[in-house]
């Protein structure tokens, strides 16, 4: 403690980062002061599917599977892969072909089942990524693997690294906002995934909840106005300023950011929720659910508000996609939530000229097996995780439009073709915003860390 | 073509009988030096006999070999010394066996440098021959690293051209001639023209060969030069017939040039590039031609920060593209948007290539302002009042590449001024006054324009 204390007082700064990007945020800028190079991508939109849809149902269409129903997966192909404790046990991995009809849409010819009337209307505006991998085959060491590009809880988010290295465009709201369907369950959600890690506080995503008070504690006491509530920051400011110069903790400088935030939130965040303005039309075209506050429906009307307010990054959360057992049934609901207000949001963006310069993705955490977890019957069979393979798509700036990269081989259980690793996901978005995901480093006990870690490839062929 | 296949026949021995003279001759010479060095004489005529056989068999090597060059399968530069060197060294053995048969007619010195001139003749005569069966690399390719050097030598070489601005590159002149140097040249030339085609000087070039025109421009598949290339490899009229021939990416530079009009003079920046031909000239060439969106071409100096934050003050929020480019992305963020704070952008005019004054209440008149940011790319004034007399003061903004109108007062009026605009790529009317089939026109009429007007509200 004693080279600590000691170190702290020679450099207080130093301690805990780079000096200059412990301070509170510039207006715009954040610690890069510009991109690296010009972005095509202001902001993004990340529809997260967590529990992760089962690609083989979804997009990546394998008539093999048919055919060789319920035998078993030929060792050749499993290639004495890791399995999870879930389905390594059983006596037999039964190959289970999809059940739902898979038809090509648009001028691209994409495939896609018949779960996703909307979303197939629209591929010719998508780029389909169906040679994604990852390294994890469990939920949460995933999900904290593609938000943060450690399968280890601690590093900041991809939405906190883009809120530090670029600040903000809208100094009256977050640079990352998190939203999470309502009354979803199922692999429980960490809201780690949205946390900084060791960049400073201010750049954590705030969760945007569905009830009445979408930000918590954002509200004036009773008695209290405005005015008061100014002076009184002011005041507080002072104060921290001078605990901040004698204790040199960054978090000091943090909470104030965070203060600060807070008020000028007291009037951006109503007139967000505010959506009497969105005509009927709108909702119609985001589906039944988007009047219930806290739906993905809604939260996607809501996430292109954020957009068009200059929010940088909108992470939505939807859960329930992890189908063990009764896929078939299981599926179909989280389509039916999901496929129209995604379709309408990609729609609605387009329309408005804002796929010039905003990214939308839609992709879970991994796979899933090409064989039955649990009994294989004509109706129903469960899947597995499946790291080894797994389809995402985008849509918008810098991207092409109605592309599919990478393949599968035709059990759809390895990738043969154009692998897309998640850091070179991860890498390829930061490209796509401007910044070189090398360069974006911050210094914390005694090395730079960078959201790729030491890896990652920009997918180029992807990129528009 | 009977003829030409037997004395092909013929030429064919060439490699057979092209060792014996240098075996025979050296032999001899070997043999009336260990004479010389032992001070003992050799039975009878021996040494006169080896040499008398070196030149019989070396007279036979020269007339198939006579008959091999004329196959055309070798090149012109590499045969003609080889040639004629060869009939030299027959005449020099037959004057050899002479001199030997009246060695003490003749004095020792005549009789050794003699000796010395034939063997470096056939030295020179057999590397020649060497080349050209087995190529010019052949002998030093793996000769250690020194002697590479010693000789000048070095196969490390990556010989891709690296060039620097490729807009100024003339396809012809750059990609085409280095082509047809390595393997059209050497037999079509000022100096040799087999088949009456000379390809060294544009004109002969274009008046073809013995049976015509070998160009025809824009027509790939009926040019007789790309036929000839592309035959199967077999075929008698199989172009270069050295073995030589052109790789695939060759092959597709070339067609390309002659669909793009086999012009000797033009540059690539005005000939199209498909999109078969662009991999090629990025592998081969290391040409990058992607179409690259204006902004990425304007060179301009770094803005004073000084500057920028008058305009910050003004409310816009302004931002360079990134670290290697000051070109500027604006937009409106502060209360009210007034003419004079729009008419501060002019001292950043050219700079300006993104610019949002999107949901502002701006008059039309406003944008004759905007009109003079030469740079400008994309242009956002979506739920403004702006109608089709605004987008008029737009005419001039030649580099325009999106412009969005959504939630305006833009009628099916502005679509004519909007057409005219030439760098135009996407256009956004939803939420407008401008009808489906007005949009749908604009769309059908402008090649390369996407008009998005999305959903009827």
């Amino acid at each position: 403690m004693g080279a600590l204390s000691m170190a702290s007082m020679l450099d207080p700064m130093g301690l805990f980062g780079n000096g200059k990007n412990t301070a509170a945020p510039l207006l715009n800028g954040g610690a890069l002061g510009q991109t690296h190079f010009p972005a095509k991508v202001k902001r993004v939109i990340y529809l997260f599917q967590s529990g992760a849809p089962s690609q083989l149902d979804l997009f990546d269409y394998k008539p093999l599977l048919n055919r060789m129903n319920g035998q078993d997966l030929p060792e050749s192909v499993q290639q004495g892969q890791r399995l999870t404790g879930m389905s390594a046990g059983q006596a037999s991995l039964p190959i289970a072909g999809s059940v739902f009809d898979f038809k090509q849409h648009g001028d691209s010819g994409a495939w896609m089942s018949d779960l996703m009337p909307h979303t197939s209307k629209i591929v010719d505006e998508l780029c389909f990524i169906k040679s994604m991998y990852t390294e994890a085959i469990n939920h949460d060491p995933a999900v904290t693997f593609f938000q943060t590009g450690s399968q280890l809880p601690g590093r900041p988010s991809i939405g906190s690294w883009v809120s530090y290295g670029l600040g903000t465009d809208n100094k009256n709201l977050p640079e990352f906002v998190v939203l999470v369907t309502k009354d979803k369950f199922g692999q429980p959600l960490y809201s780690r995934s949205w946390g900084n890690g060791f960049l400073p506080s201010q750049h954590q995503g705030v969760q945007f909840r569905s009830g009445k008070d979408p930000v918590l504690y954002l509200t004036n006491p009773p008695g209290i106005d405005g005015t008061s509530r100014r002076e009184q920051l002011d005041h507080l400011q002072r104060l921290e300023k001078l605990n901040h110069d004698d204790l040199g903790d960054p978090e000091i400088l943090a909470r104030m950011a965070q203060y600060e935030m807070a008020f000028r939130m007291q009037t951006s965040v109503p007139e967000i929720m505010d959506t009497k303005d969105e005509s009927d039309h709108i909702y119609e075209m985001y589906g039944p659910d988007s009047k219930k506050p806290g739906t993905f429906a809604a939260n996607c009307i809501l996430a292109r508000r954020l957009a068009e307010r200059d929010v940088k990054f909108i992470q939505l959360y939807h859960q329930g996609w992890d189908q063990h057992g009764n896929l078939p049934k299981a599926i179909k609901v989280q389509c039916k939530e999901t496929d129209q207000a995604t379709a309408a949001l990609i729609t609605d963006l387009k329309q408005r000229g804002m796929l010039e310069d905003t990214l939308v993705i839609w992709g879970g955490e991994f796979g899933r097996t090409n064989y039955s977890q649990g009994q294989l019957t004509p109706e129903s069979f469960g899947r597995d995780h499946h790291p080894k393979c797994f389809t995402i798509f985008m849509a918008g700036a810098g991207i092409k439009k109605g592309f599919t990269f990478g393949a599968t081989d035709d059990f759809g259980y390895n990738v043969v073709q154009n692998p897309v690793h998640v850091h070179d996901f991860q890498a390829t978005l930061m490209h796509l915003l401007g910044v070189d995901h090398e360069r974006l480093t911050f210094k914390f006990q005694g090395r730079r860390y960078r959201l790729t870690d030491v890896h990652g490839e920009v997918v180029k062929e992807i990129l528009a | 073509m009977i003829p030409l296949e037997f004395s092909t026949f013929i030429g064919r021995f060439h490699p057979l009988l092209v060792h014996l003279p240098i075996g025979f001759l050296v032999l001899a010479i070997l043999l009336e030096w260990w004479q010389g060095f032992k001070k003992t004489a050799t039975n009878g005529n021996l040494i006169a006999n080896a040499w008398l056989l070196g030149g019989i068999s070396a007279a036979a090597a020269a007339l198939c070999g006579w008959y091999l060059g004329e196959t055309g399968l070798y090149e012109e530069k590499d045969l003609f010394l080889h040639r004629w060197l060869g009939i030299a060294i027959v005449v020099i053995a037959f004057v050899g066996w002479y001199l030997k048969k009246n060695r003490t007619k003749y004095p020792k010195m005549l009789q050794n440098g003699f000796n010395v001139i034939l063997l470096v003749s056939l030295f020179v005569e057999g590397h020649k021959g060497g080349n050209m069966t087995h190529g010019d690399t052949y002998l030093t390719e793996y000769a250690p690293k020194p002697i590479q050097g010693l000789l000048g030598t070095d196969y490390r070489n990556d010989s891709l051209p690296t060039f620097g601005n490729t807009d100024s590159l003339i396809v012809y002149r750059d990609l085409i001639v280095p082509i047809f140097e390595e393997k059209c040249f050497a037999c079509h030339n000022n100096e040799v023209q087999r088949g009456g085609l000379n390809m060294a000087e544009s004109e002969a070039f274009l008046a073809g060969g013995d049976n015509g025109a070998i160009l025809l421009t824009a027509n790939s598949a009926e040019s007789e030069l790309f036929r000839r290339i592309t035959l199967p490899q077999k075929n008698i009229k199989f172009m270069p017939p050295t073995g030589n021939a052109l790789t695939y990416d060759e092959i597709k530079t070339v067609e390309w040039w002659i669909e793009q009009g086999a012009s000797f003079e033009d540059s690539i920046s005005s000939m199209t590039i498909g999109e078969n031909i662009r991999p090629v000239l990025l592998r081969r060439y290391g040409i990058d031609t992607t179409p690259k969106p204006w902004y990425e071409t304007v060179r301009l100096p770094v803005l004073d920060n000084e500057k920028i934050r008058e305009l910050e003050k003004e409310g816009f929020q302004v931002k360079s593209l990134g670290a290697d480019n000051p070109l500027l992305d604006i937009k409106y963020v502060g209360n009210a948007l007034t003419e004079s704070k729009l008419q501060a952008l002019a001292s950043v005019k050219d700079h300006i290539t993104w610019l949002s004054l999107a949901r502002n209440d701006i008059a039309d008149e406003w944008l004759s302002t905007v009109a003079t940011f030469t740079n400008l790319t994309r242009l956002q004034l979506e739920k403004t009042p702006v109608s089709d007399k605004g987008v008029e003061r737009l005419k001039g903004l030649r580099h325009l590449e999106s412009l969005n109108l959504y939630g305006t007062q833009v009628t099916d009026g502005c679509l004519p001024i909007i057409q005219t605009l030439p760098g135009l790529q996407r256009v956004y009317l939803w939420d407008t006054q401008v009808t489906r089939q007005g949009a749908q026109g604009l769309q059908e009429n402008v090649d390369g324009l996407s008009v998005i007007i999305g959903d009827a509200l």
